[in-house]
């Protein structure tokens, strides 16, 4: 509270000081370097006139000049800290740097050759403030911050059959419409129903069965608060006790993300199912399993039980019983009346902008994403005596994302506009929690901007390629499956099951034997028979499989069907809107379908796949992504498979470079593609030296490769 | 009292007070545990093995339906127990196959951990440090990397197959320590030849070009992870050049030996670290998911066991066969048990108090079951483990200095196993 007054009062000595006039003026803006003038006086008028465009769109509001404002305080406030612990600022970057920068940042890939042209070309001391707004708005950005947060929520996409994704696809949306923060964390923390319903359900399914994992968690992602250790006795290294932790995890213990299908659809109702508690209690394997696969869309959602929270039996500390119910209660901050809805009241006590630990994160986080480091590292292990590395900023920021309502995108664009963003990346490693921002921390491409950024160079219009998979277009699709399922009698899905199981049945039963013999085979080294019962066995799996796939076929025929035959023509217009690589008349024709940015694939991508190698998150703890050097990505970037799109003669970049006349000219369209400047006069010499003898295709190709395989590249300044 | 009461950092010796000392402090943990004197007298007949062959079982793997069933008892559910080839160790029925293997394996069926969350538990298995916001510390591949050295020059020292664990990373030790990460064992070490149609010379000009381009970035900025690149690309090369590649090509293999193992990954990644350990690689980690069984416990574990089943039979059989099972020790683990209780989802939640792990070769004793929990599986009973003293026993059969202390850039003193204590007496 009291930081926050402080910093209030020395925004007021600001706005004196410095009129919104000046404070525009001030921006940096610099000539052209002498390398690049000789490209622009070739652009193309197209260049100028997506400028004049641009600066048409984003008028001067009032709005921009309140942030405009902003942006200075937060610089002033940052030099204030260079002068109280003697830091010499990083010099400003040049607009090559600038550029690669904010695309990398806001969109998540390098520019385009055009896009880099028209920037370079335009004039107009607001160039780098207008394109900071468009890129903000594009929708570039939803794709780069949805990778963001997807590694924050831990977002997979393959959960609980098609929940997952649909709960990845709602996240893209409110990303897009800049739904405010608040907003987003309360209806991730209150949704109800089925994933049709509701994908924000999704947050609590991602956890199904881990509800205490899910609290802490919680706690850690929007509280910057760590109670995991608390989970099974009190904290070692903080205030909080066991009990904390079970006293926050009452409030969602009710929720419960798995539905017992079986009741939804009546087959508890059947007489000789009744007595059974469990399913293995004289209950046929098979049966159960092949129940559960047909009745899966139907199994998970979220809805409220009375379910209590008990402390554990063995609980070991003198404030409570073991095993005694646990009312919920608030660690810090308001307490919440216990009268109303649990999950609302906990949700509005998290989202308060009075609880100063849910606007600290937030703001921490998103000076963290655009600078590098947090003024609070790590972001998410605050405790009572955690102080910022300049606590005045950090209370400043506090006070303006909640002036903000919470608009990430303008709060964002606030920090892209300051001096102390646009001034280049320090050049010695930083140890960031003791960091005070002469300029942004160097960073290597996060795996995804690392993919996106090769697809820039090959595939056009590259933010516009959509994946296969449209789960918002499907989720009324999901709704009718499960519409179709329950209209169906119980003994009518019991049939259903049965026919599976009777498959699995008669496999089993055939297998058991054969494999038995097997390893007493195995093991008297009589490798003959072993041959031969191992070789029955994998024919058994085979005509199972077949068996398998006849059974599931027809009854796959039932469900598919279902929404056919309500509205034949739905299918028809889903398929002309999804582009397909087949279709010569797409921009897209001839490229794999999954070159597409690293947001339409699957979250996480497969195991293997260049993504993982280059450090994507796998989604099992909060950030773990890594940008870590490994040697299998250096031998891909050495042999893969990516130069086979990237140098192939439909590749973006080869299509335009075949089009060039001379060797310099190509060399030059290269060099831009890639690294967003032209060669040095030093680069050129070695060039026109080593290429010499080259065909144009072949000098193509080794341009390419070399310059993927620089960190200049790979790092972003 | 005191001495273990010492070797406990700050969390465990409070645990340890107030939890668990009452049921046997002072009885059978002191003889089995040894104290640093006696374990400095005992290295003089060790170390036997040379390489290591871990098995992770991610997720949490049951020990009341794998290693310390309960048969007959409410705890069991529907699970028999089996007898095996090892006298008076019954394992669950889910391993027919190495219930025949039984006399090449110590179980141990009292090992105990503090963590009882999937990213602390198993960074705490992997690393025998508590997972901190401010340091990572290395997994036991690089810390054999860098107490010990490598044995293979082009080869990578350690391997982990099939996704990376956490605290199964290099830490805080250089980046050069770090084990190679292998995704699918069947692909092989992908990207690891020259793209076709690319000449050793034109591919060496194309590097020179690169280097020459990148000179000035690299002057500019002077970064660790800027360098960290470059070493990558130095083992890169060399491992292009490598001889010994074909360790990694499981198409060398015959047929019937690829569906002993099993065709599955995880099989493939047993016979993966085989090959590996037999070129001199000398960590190999293969990890095995999904034991995760909070819903449907029984199905799900009985699915899982049969792919572990067949493919660490086959491992224990293949690496005897060949004469290998004397110098390369096989480890099981995982990050905890689950609970005796079975929930309403017919599942069993996380259970670090007790929990069962194996060890085999590298002169370990088979044939045993090395510590026991109560009947119901909830409390260790005698010769507790705790997840440094399991990793101790580790870095003991790999000759590993348990006291040498390596210092992380930050000047903070670390050692293999933290203050774990050596089991010596499953060692025979």
């Amino acid at each position: 509270m009291h930081r926050t007054q402080q910093a209030q009062r020395s925004v007021a000595v600001f706005t004196k000081a410095d009129t919104i006039q000046t404070l525009l003026k001030s921006s940096d803006h610099r000539a052209l370097t002498e390398d690049l003038q000789p490209m622009f006086s070739k652009s193309s008028t197209l260049c100028r006139r997506w400028f004049i465009w641009l600066s048409c769109m984003i008028p001067l509001t009032p709005v921009m000049a309140n942030d405009a404002l902003v942006s200075q305080n937060i610089d002033q406030f940052v030099e204030q800290g260079y002068r109280e612990h003697k830091i010499q600022p990083n010099p400003p970057s040049s607009d090559e740097v600038f550029l690669r920068r904010i695309y990398l940042d806001v969109v998540g890939r390098i520019p385009t050759h055009d896009e880099a042209t028209s920037f370079y070309a335009a004039e107009g001391p607001n160039k780098r403030s207008q394109l900071i707004q468009h890129l903000l708005s594009s929708e570039g950005h939803v794709s780069h911050f949805f990778n963001y947060w997807a590694d924050v929520l831990r977002v997979k996409s393959d959960i609980r059959g098609e929940a997952g994704g649909a709960y990845a696809a709602w996240l893209k949306k409110v990303i897009g419409e800049n739904r405010p923060y608040n907003k987003i964390v309360s209806e991730l923390l209150t949704a109800q129903g089925y994933v049709w319903d509701n994908p924000a359900v999704g947050y609590f399914i991602r956890d199904s069965g881990m509800p205490l994992d899910n609290m802490s968690n919680t706690t850690q992602i929007f509280l910057g608060t760590q109670l995991v250790c608390a989970q099974c006795h009190n904290h070692p290294f903080d205030e909080w006790t066991q009990l904390d932790y079970y006293k926050m995890a009452a409030y969602t213990y009710g929720v419960e993300t798995r539905i017992d299908p079986d009741s939804v659809v009546g087959l508890d109702k059947l007489e000789d199912r009744k007595k059974r508690r469990r399913s293995y209690e004289g209950m046929d394997r098979h049966l159960r399993e092949a129940v559960n696969d047909i009745l899966e869309p139907l199994s998970y959602g979220v809805h409220e039980s009375e379910r209590h929270l008990h402390l554990p039996e063995d609980y070991q500390y003198d404030d409570a019983a073991p095993g005694e119910e646990v009312r919920p209660d608030t660690i810090f901050g308001k307490r919440v009346a216990s009268t109303r809805n649990m999950r609302e009241a906990y949700a509005d006590w998290m989202t308060s902008p009075s609880n100063d630990r849910f606007t600290r994160v937030i703001a921490n986080r998103l000076w963290k994403k655009v600078m590098g480091a947090g003024l609070i590292e790590p972001v998410d292990d605050l405790k009572d005596g955690t102080e910022a590395s300049n606590p005045e900023l950090m209370a400043y920021l506090e006070s303006q994302i909640v002036a903000f309502n919470y608009d990430m995108r303008r709060f964002l664009s606030v920090l892209y506009q300051t001096r102390t963003y646009q001034r280049e990346a320090t050049v010695v490693d930083v140890d960031p929690s003791d960091y005070h921002f002469p300029g942004p921390v160097l960073r290597r491409m996060t795996a995804e901007q690392l993919w996106d950024s090769m697809l820039t160079v090959a595939i056009p219009d590259v933010d516009k390629r959509k994946g296969t998979s449209q789960y918002l277009d499907r989720i009324s699709e999901m709704k009718e499956r499960a519409t179709y399922l329950l209209a169906l009698e119980p003994k009518e899905i019991l049939d259903q099951a049965e026919r599976i199981a009777a498959v699995e049945r008669e496999f089993d039963m055939f297998a058991s034997g054969l494999r038995s013999n097997l390893a007493t085979a195995r093991e008297n080294g009589n490798s003959e028979l072993a041959k031969t019962l191992s070789e029955q066995l994998r024919e058994g799996e085979q005509k199972k499989r077949e068996a398998l796939k006849v059974v599931n076929e027809a009854i796959a025929l039932q469900y598919k069907g279902a929404p056919m035959k309500t509205d034949p023509s739905m299918m028809k217009e889903k398929d002309s809107a999804t582009p397909s690589k087949d279709e010569a008349d797409s921009p897209w024709a001839g490229f794999p379908k999954d070159w597409v940015r690293a947001s339409e694939l699957e979250s996480p991508a497969p195991a293997g796949h260049f993504l993982r190698q280059f450090g994507q998150s796998d989604r099992e703890t909060i950030e773990n992504a890594s940008t870590e050097p490994s040697v299998d990505q250096v031998l891909t970037l050495l042999n893969g498979k990516i130069y086979d799109e990237l140098i192939s003669d439909n590749s973006l970049l080869m299509k335009a470079v075949e089009m060039l006349e001379n060797d310099s000219d190509k060399q030059d369209y290269i060099f831009l593609t890639l690294l967003s400047r032209s060669p040095t006069n030093r680069e050129r010499e070695l060039l026109r030296e080593s290429m010499k003898e080259k065909s144009s295709k072949d000098m193509a190709e080794s341009l390419v490769w070399a310059l993927f395989n620089t960190r200049e590249f790979a790092f972003v300044q | 009292m005191k001495t273990i009461l010492n070797r406990a950092d700050e969390l465990s010796r409070r645990s340890f007070l107030t939890s668990t000392a009452k049921t046997f402090l002072g009885v059978s943990l002191i003889p089995s545990l040894a104290p640093p004197q006696l374990f400095a007298q005992a290295t003089s007949g060790r170390p036997k093995a040379k390489k290591i062959i871990y098995l992770y079982m991610s997720g949490g793997m049951s020990h009341l339906d794998t290693f310390d069933p309960k048969p007959g008892s409410e705890v069991a559910g529907p699970v028999e127990g089996i007898p095996t080839n090892a006298d008076g160790v019954v394992i669950s029925e889910y391993f027919p196959f190495l219930a025949r293997q039984m006399d090449k394996v110590a179980l141990i069926r009292s090992v105990s951990s503090t963590q009882g969350a999937h990213e602390e538990g198993t960074y705490y298995m992997h690393s025998s440090y508590i997972m901190r916001g401010t340091i990572t510390h290395p997994g036991m591949g690089a810390w054999l990397h860098r107490l010990d050295g490598r044995t293979n020059r082009t080869l990578p020292t350690s391997v982990v197959i099939g996704g990376s664990s956490n605290g199964s990373g290099a830490g805080f030790l250089e980046s050069k320590y770090s084990p190679l990460f292998v995704r699918d064992p069947n692909d092989g070490l992908k990207n690891s030849r020259r793209r076709k149609g690319l000449s050793e010379e034109e591919f060496n000009q194309r590097l020179n070009l690169a280097s020459e381009f990148d000179r000035s970035f690299q002057e500019k900025y002077d970064h660790k992870k800027v360098r960290a690149y470059r070493d990558m690309y130095d083992d890169a090369l060399r491992l292009m050049k490598s001889e010994d590649l074909k360790a990694f090509d499981l198409n060398d293999e015959p047929q019937p030996i690829r569906q002993e193992y099993g065709t599955n990954s995880f099989g493939s990644g047993c016979l993966l670290a085989r090959r590996l350990i037999e070129h001199d690689v000398r960590f190999v980690e293969v990890t095995l998911g999904g034991w995760d069984t909070h819903t449907d416990n029984f199905n799900s574990v009985a699915q899982r066991a049969g792919v572990l089943d067949q493919a660490l039979s086959s491992l224990l059989n293949d690496l005897n066969r060949r004469g290998l099972l004397d110098e390369t020790l096989v480890v099981l683990s995982t990050e905890f048990g689950r609970t005796p209780n079975i929930n309403d989802d017919e599942g069993r939640d996380h259970f670090p108090k007790a929990f069962s792990c194996l060890m085999a070769g590298g002169g370990i004793r088979g044939g045993q079951a090395y510590g026991s929990t109560d009947e119901t599986g909830s409390n260790v009973m005698e010769n507790k483990v705790m997840v440094p003293d399991f990793n101790a026993t580790i870095a003991y059969a790999l000759g590993l200095p348990l006291e040498e202390t390596v210092y992380s850039p930050s000047k903070r003193p670390f050692t293999v196993a933290d203050k774990g204590r050596p089991v010596t007496s499953l060692f025979s």
